[in-house]
């Protein structure tokens, strides 16, 4: 034993097991010491924090306002999600159909369990629109319906370049596809001041703080009690919802809920 | 104590190989009921188009009946496609699919009034989408399949794997010459 202990060190060896370790760590750590530059249109890249995105500018600040209210409200009342993303152009090695389900995933539009998600792309510069459906809604918005969609009311209405009026028409006709029942809020999809943008910031963050200051003494307490931190942990941060909105978001905010695709709806262009 | 040295060394060799085969077992289980998975949804998109099939050569025939070559190619290969069997046979029998439908459309090119109808425009599209999703899912299945494969060649699950007589999965490939189909396009 201690003779092998011995013939190693003889051999210069004391410090070759940590550099070695060293160099494994270093390696392990490469990607994310360097992480892979982004591309500006990886799906990953874009921040899906609103019902509507807008990157090529064809809507008004308004106009954008109003449509992701219509869509948040339908999201509340009928928890179907459907989006709307705007880009100047599609990204190179890709096809439209490919980038839009990359899109839609990212998103994460839809429900978990339901996956009833839907995702309008429009590539202004292409001039090519396509409706991604999310596997829960294939059955009441069939491809055939998707594509007249495209055919029938946002083509001719972007061929007039009336975007804003082409895109809330479709959305109208898509969600009473999917819900008869649905009325938009007064207005016809008119936005009401939304409620979150009114909320005052202070005491909200007051508020927040507080709960989590608690939380943390009452897990320590809990902790020291040696009971397990899981079964009693405060009620805010166990229940988190897998869709829907949080507690303070406000309504014009747009979580994904994890929704699935499978590359159904339809493609066009105008 | 140093009586059982042995005897503990070898129990926990033991314990070690039991664990490492149940492990790798189960993960070869889960990786090919995921392959199980996606080919069922390529079946359901390959049955899906045959079944599309019926309905859009009827509505060419309304408009094209004199066409009748495409027609029984299509046919053919429709009865082909439901007749085939395993991976392999499917890949070519859905490529034979897919040049044939290729050139129904591409007469139909020739037919304005066809081009116009509304039942026509509904069904291509229900066709592109069908197509659209038939190809997610062969993405889907080969990423499986890839997984799949990895794993059961590297080592040590490689021994696992070579015990219970696992092989390497295939993967949904189109040929190159198939790949050149007219694509559905609008």
């Amino acid at each position: 034993m201690k003779r092998l202990f011995v013939k190693k060190n003889l051999a210069g060896s004391s410090l070759f097991l940590p550099v070695l370790f060293i160099l494994f760590l270093f390696f392990l750590l490469l990607p994310a010491i360097f992480p892979p530059p982004a591309c500006a249109q990886d799906p990953a890249a874009l921040r899906f924090d609103d019902y509507v995105l807008d990157q090529a500018g064809l809507l008004r600040v308004e106009e954008k306002r109003e449509l992701a209210s219509l869509l948040a409200d339908f999201d509340q009342k009928t928890t179907n999600q459907f989006l709307v993303v705007i880009l100047p152009s599609l990204p190179p090695a890709t096809s439209l159909e490919l980038y839009s389900l990359e899109l839609a995933e990212a998103a994460k539009a839809g429900r978990a369990g339901k996956d009833n998600g839907l995702l309008l792309l429009i590539l202004r510069d292409d001039r090519k629109i396509r409706i991604e459906i999310g596997t829960g809604l294939e059955e009441k918005i069939t491809d055939g319906r998707a594509g007249r969609v495209i055919r029938e009311i946002l083509a001719p209405a972007f061929q007039r370049d009336e975007y804003y009026p082409g895109i809330k028409a479709a959305m109208l006709n898509l969600m009473n596809r999917v819900d008869p029942s649905y009325a938009p809020a007064a207005g016809g999809g008119g936005f009401p001041e939304s409620d979150g943008q009114n909320l005052p910031f202070l005491p909200v963050l007051i508020l927040v703080l507080f709960v989590v200051f608690f939380s943390l003494l009452d897990q320590r307490r809990l902790y020291r009690r040696g009971y397990s931190q899981t079964t009693f942990g405060p009620v805010v941060f166990r229940h988190r919802p897998s869709g829907g909105f949080g507690g303070f978001r406000s309504s014009g905010g747009f979580r994904g809920g994890g929704g699935g695709f499978r590359g159904g709806g339809a493609s066009g262009g105008w | 104590m140093q009586k059982y040295k042995g005897l503990f060394i070898v129990l926990g060799i033991v314990f070690f190989l039991v664990f490492g085969y149940v492990y790798y077992y189960n993960s070869f289980i889960t990786l090919e009921e995921e392959i199980n998975g996606k080919w069922a949804e390529i079946e359901n998109n390959l049955q899906r188009r045959a079944d599309l099939i019926p309905n859009l050569v009827a509505t060419v025939k309304g408009y094209a009946s004199h066409e009748e070559a495409i027609f029984t190619e299509i046919a053919q290969a429709r009865s082909r496609l439901l007749g085939a069997q395993g991976v392999a046979d499917k890949v070519q029998a859905s490529a034979a699919m897919e040049s044939a439908l290729g050139r129904l459309l591409a007469i139909a090119e020739a037919y304005p009034e066809l081009k116009a109808d509304q039942r026509f425009a509904a069904l291509q599209d229900e066709l592109a989408g069908t197509e659209n999703r038939l190809s997610v899912a062969r993405l889907r299945y080969n990423e499986a399949v890839k997984a799949y494969n990895a794993r059961i060649r590297r080592l040590p699950a490689r021994i696992v794997a070579g015990m219970m007589g696992l092989e390497a999965k295939e993967y949904f490939q189109i040929e190159e010459a198939a790949r050149e189909v007219p694509k559905v396009e609008f």
